[in-house]
């Protein structure tokens, strides 16, 4: 069967196949290799043989892939995975920080430090109610913000060279401290306010998102005697029927109230407004220094008006039908802060300014009826 | 040598086994059933250690295979498929019926993988079917290949070595489609030169490049004729060798690397600057007289003739 020529020269095919199946070492393994290197025949049937072995191909197949590979696969996959999820963690949480961020900054623009919470009456009893309903409106004011963010983050993202730009909203209305009760269905009724400032026969929610900056007074049927400074609450309450600084988006001219803006330029303080208010021909603005600025030419130029008090203001209420007499405050200066007769009767509109102290725990109000060009304190509170 | 090992094995059958060695065959024995096939523990006993004294125990044949290596060797036998095997031959007809319930199919199968279709294949498979249930009879007796089946490895595995033989050997008896080089005697190995031909350095280069091939070592030698002569793929060599395919493609490129720098480093040992070094490398390799294949064929051992020898003169038939 073999040539003759060949015929004693090759190994047996016990040992060839021993060879493929990798059971040979040291000597004789060396002696096919030696074999095999010189020898077509024999590597060809090595090969034909080992080609036709399915199992071993199989083997092949598996051992293909070096021990490190499929060891550290998983590993990789698994980082993979977590990267990637880390990834989408990262870009969700970067989404819902630029969604809260937008209404903080509202809020820190509106109310850079706490302001008090007036009570115009006084009553003891009335404060708790008032405190309850506050945090309902609050509650519903926040939905109602984060709507007007929402559109005022769009707005912002256009180019525009927008003057001072003027947010931050506090309710004034003179209530009774059995009507505040009566301010949970008061909401409704929050678009006629302007007309019952003084009757305190509704409160509304102000639509703001700065509900923490609300002034909670209650205003008596009878004109009040004084107005009094309840407590230097991070949440302001609403109270006085009017408004101040409303959180009017850009461009927007504001409601009727007298709160609100128009197109204005800079303030000279380079500051942004965060309060403005409209009286008449003079517009009101307070910045974001707590400093108070006149212009009256609606907002082509401003002068600062000097400050009478210490410490900084942080919210400019309007009140359209605020009497002098009911503002007065008890131990103000009777030369300055004294109205007369013929003004305690009639109403007219006036401009209310919280001031806070350093430590923001000493909070004023001051009271204007003249533009703003002189201030008298109406009540102070620790 | 041959007569050296043909002696050991006689004595080996003669004399009584080592304790462990005996003790090791008997479990192997017990373990494997060999009851089953009418083989005796005497009978399993003298055809494991004629193997064993046939490949000297896969030992040198300097050293005498200490009682560790003794054991290894019996221990690796495919033991069971020997008994199975040697049963066939012997005409068990349980052992036959279990052969062909076991490797009936791997025959079809592997003549066809081998053939290359249907036809050869099954032609190749009935041939050597016939063979192994004994058709071929030499003095009146009926001879099995599988008498030549030695456990050294498994019986499918050398069921596919025979048939790739007879594939193999049909094609270079009749088909003529193997290159004449590959069945002409192998080359004498070149005298070394120490003068420089009148053709310059393209004879230097020649012997350069002879010496280098000679000085390889067995396993390079086979990796540049399967890839190069033969024409095997990367993966068929790794699969052969045992390794990854990887780490059969950067043993060639380092072979490749180390050969042209050898040969690079020859030639300037042999005179050449560097500059007609690299002038000799880059030299069409149509005009070196160099036979790769008849040098590579040089180191063939001559350890398998004393084998071949042996086996003729004790009567076993060539597959």
């Amino acid at each position: 069967m073999f040539d003759e020529s060949t015929r004693q020269q090759h190994p047996e095919v016990d040992l060839l196949s021993a060879f493929s199946e990798g059971g040979l070492a040291g000597h004789e393994r060396q002696q096919i290799m030696e074999h095999l290197a010189g020898c077509p025949r024999c590597r060809q049937v090595v090969f034909l043989a080992q080609q036709a072995a399915p199992e071993i191909e199989t083997a092949k197949k598996t051992v293909a892939l070096p021990f490190w590979r499929r060891r550290w696969i998983p590993i990789f996959a698994s980082a993979a995975a977590v990267c990637v999820l880390g990834g989408i963690s990262l870009v969700l949480f970067q989404q819902q920080g630029e969604k809260a961020k937008a209404p903080e900054n509202n809020i820190a623009r509106q109310s850079p430090a706490p302001a008090p919470v007036v009570n115009a009456s006084g009553a003891a009893g009335s404060q708790s109610a008032a405190e309850d309903h506050i945090d309902k409106s609050a509650r519903l004011e926040r939905k109602d913000a984060q709507v007007a963010d929402k559109k005022k983050a769009t707005d912002a993202l256009k180019p525009s060279s927008l003057p001072p730009q003027v947010s931050g909203t506090a309710s004034v209305s003179g209530t009774s401290s059995n009507e505040v009760r009566q301010m949970g269905r008061a909401r409704e009724l929050a678009s006629s306010q302007k007309q019952s400032a003084l009757q305190g026969e509704s409160s509304e929610a102000a639509q703001s998102e700065s509900a923490r900056q609300q002034v909670a007074a209650s205003a008596p049927a009878t004109p009040p005697q004084s107005a009094k400074v309840l407590a230097a609450k991070p949440t302001f309450a609403a109270s006085y029927n009017g408004r101040l600084a409303a959180p009017v988006a850009r461009g927007v001219p504001s409601a009727s109230g007298g709160a609100g803006q128009s197109a204005v330029s800079a303030l000279p303080s380079g500051q942004s407004a965060i309060a403005s208010v409209d009286l008449g021909n003079r517009r009101l603005v307070l910045d974001g220094e707590g400093a108070l600025f006149v212009s009256l030419d609606q907002g082509a130029h401003w002068r600062r008006i000097p400050q009478q008090w210490r410490g900084r203001a942080t919210a400019l209420i309007l009140v359209p039908q605020m009497q002098k007499e009911t503002l007065a405050a008890p131990g103000a200066d009777s030369a300055s802060a004294a109205p007369s007769a013929d003004q305690a009767t009639a109403p007219e509109t006036g401009v209310v300014v919280l001031q806070s102290s350093g430590d923001s725990s000493n909070h004023m109000a001051w009271s204007s009826h003249d533009g703003g060009e002189t201030w008298v304190p109406l009540a102070s509170s620790k | 040598m041959a007569e050296e090992r043909n002696g050991r094995a006689q004595r080996s059958a003669a004399e009584v086994p080592p304790p462990e060695v005996a003790r090791l065959i008997r479990e192997i024995w017990e373990s494997r059933a060999a009851g089953s096939f009418r083989f005796s523990l005497e009978e399993f006993t003298e055809l494991i250690l004629r193997i064993a004294d046939r490949y000297g125990y896969g030992c040198a044949p300097t050293e005498p295979p200490s009682i560790p290596e003794q054991l290894a060797f019996i221990h690796g036998l495919h033991s069971e498929e020997l008994m199975l095997a040697h049963a066939c031959a012997q005409g068990s007809e349980a052992a036959w019926e279990r052969f062909m319930v076991l490797y009936r199919e791997t025959i079809y199968r592997s003549a066809y993988a081998i053939a290359g279709s249907d036809t050869a294949g099954r032609e190749l498979a009935d041939s050597l079917y016939a063979d192994l249930y004994g058709l071929q009879t030499r003095d009146g007796a009926r001879r099995s290949p599988l008498l030549l089946y030695h456990g050294r490895g498994s019986l499918p595995g050398w069921l596919r070595s025979v048939l790739a033989q007879r594939f193999v050997d049909t094609l270079r008896r009749t088909g003529r489609e193997t290159s004449l080089d590959e069945i002409e005697e192998p080359a004498q190995t070149p005298q070394a030169e120490t003068e420089v031909s009148p053709r310059g350095w393209l004879v230097l280069a020649q012997q350069v490049i002879q010496k280098t091939l000679l000085e390889l070592a067995a396993e390079e030698r086979f990796l540049l004729s399967a890839y190069y002569l033969d024409g095997r793929t990367l993966k068929q060599i790794a699969c052969v060798l045992g390794v990854h395919e990887s780490t059969a493609s950067r043993t060639l490129s380092r072979l490749t690397d180390a050969l042209r720098k050898q040969i690079r480093d020859g030639l300037r040992r042999a005179g050449l600057s560097r500059r007609e070094a690299e002038e000799a490398m880059q030299t069409d390799v149509r005009d070196l007289d160099v036979q790769v294949g008849k040098i590579l064929q040089v180191h063939q051992s001559a350890a398998f003739q004393d084998q071949q020898v042996m086996a003729a003169e004790g009567g076993e038939a060539d597959v």
